[in-house]
């Protein structure tokens, strides 16, 4: 038996002094692929993943943004990002990947409220 | 059927207080008759499901604290196949893909650990009448 389920996952920590960020999205790609309804919600540090002009070949890694920028295609469809928190690291919305929605601290409060779980990376 | 609980535990074994908490609260969910569905590590938690971890034995045996709780009250302790891989704690399926002959043969993992993919967590998830708390 299956029911309809919302999973909020968010992200505090900024994209690489931690795995955090990666093992977060690692997690919300598995339960949309479970065809839970996804919220990617990225607060504080953890904006920075969001930041479009972020480039790979200065750490010899790979950065989050093409993946982030994919997400759509997995049906992930509400990637958020919390207004205060780029206020706070002067980011705008268009540093951001187009696929972004910003909502307010309170917004995202309701939207964890609103979820069946919430889990916090 | 009532309620049951999934634990996702992320804290690390040494650095949080996450599996102490997980444990209490463990102890304390059973007591009132709820039942634990699971109980999934995820993150650093993975390092407790280490068998190559020696401790004073004095101090707290967390791996061996989650095998007599598991026994006790019959709920699995799984552990993300992909976070355990990058941490070290392997089973011996994972252990034969690497490329040190020497060590190929050994399962770093407790053998009571069942390694799963990210999709056991999530297919928990959707099960009606769990409820998630995690610990970090």
């Amino acid at each position: 038996m299956k029911t309809n389920t919302t999973i909020s996952i968010v992200i505090s920590q900024g994209p690489f002094a931690r795995i955090c960020g990666k093992e977060g999205v690692d997690l919300a790609l598995v339960c949309a692929a479970f065809e839970q309804k996804v919220n990617l919600i990225f607060v504080d540090e953890g904006v920075f993943h969001l930041v479009k002009t972020q480039d790979a070949n200065a750490i010899d890694d790979k950065t989050h943004d093409k993946q982030l920028q994919a997400l759509a295609f997995y049906e992930i469809e509400h990637l958020y990002a919390d207004s205060q928190s780029l206020r706070r690291y002067s980011l705008e919305h268009g540093d951001l990947l187009d696929t972004v929605e910003l909502q307010s601290s309170d917004e995202i409060h309701q939207l964890c409220r609103q979820s069946k779980q919430t889990v916090t990376f | 059927m009532s309620v049951s609980f999934c634990l996702l535990v992320t804290g690390s074994p040494t650095q949080s207080q996450a599996h102490l908490s997980a444990l209490e609260f463990v102890a304390a969910t059973v007591k009132r008759g709820y039942k634990i569905h699971s109980v999934f590590f995820y993150q650093e938690a993975v390092a407790v499901a280490n068998r190559f971890v020696l401790k004073p034995d004095d101090e707290a045996q967390l791996g061996k604290r989650w095998l007599t709780l598991s026994h006790s009250y019959q709920f699995e302790l799984q552990i993300c196949v992909a976070a355990g891989n990058r941490r070290g704690v392997l089973s011996q399926e994972e252990a034969a893909n690497l490329d040190d002959s020497a060590i190929t043969q050994i399962a770093s993992i407790l053998p009571q650990f069942q390694v799963v993919g990210l999709g056991q967590l999530a297919a928990t998830l959707n099960e009606p009448r769990v409820r998630l708390v995690q610990f970090k």
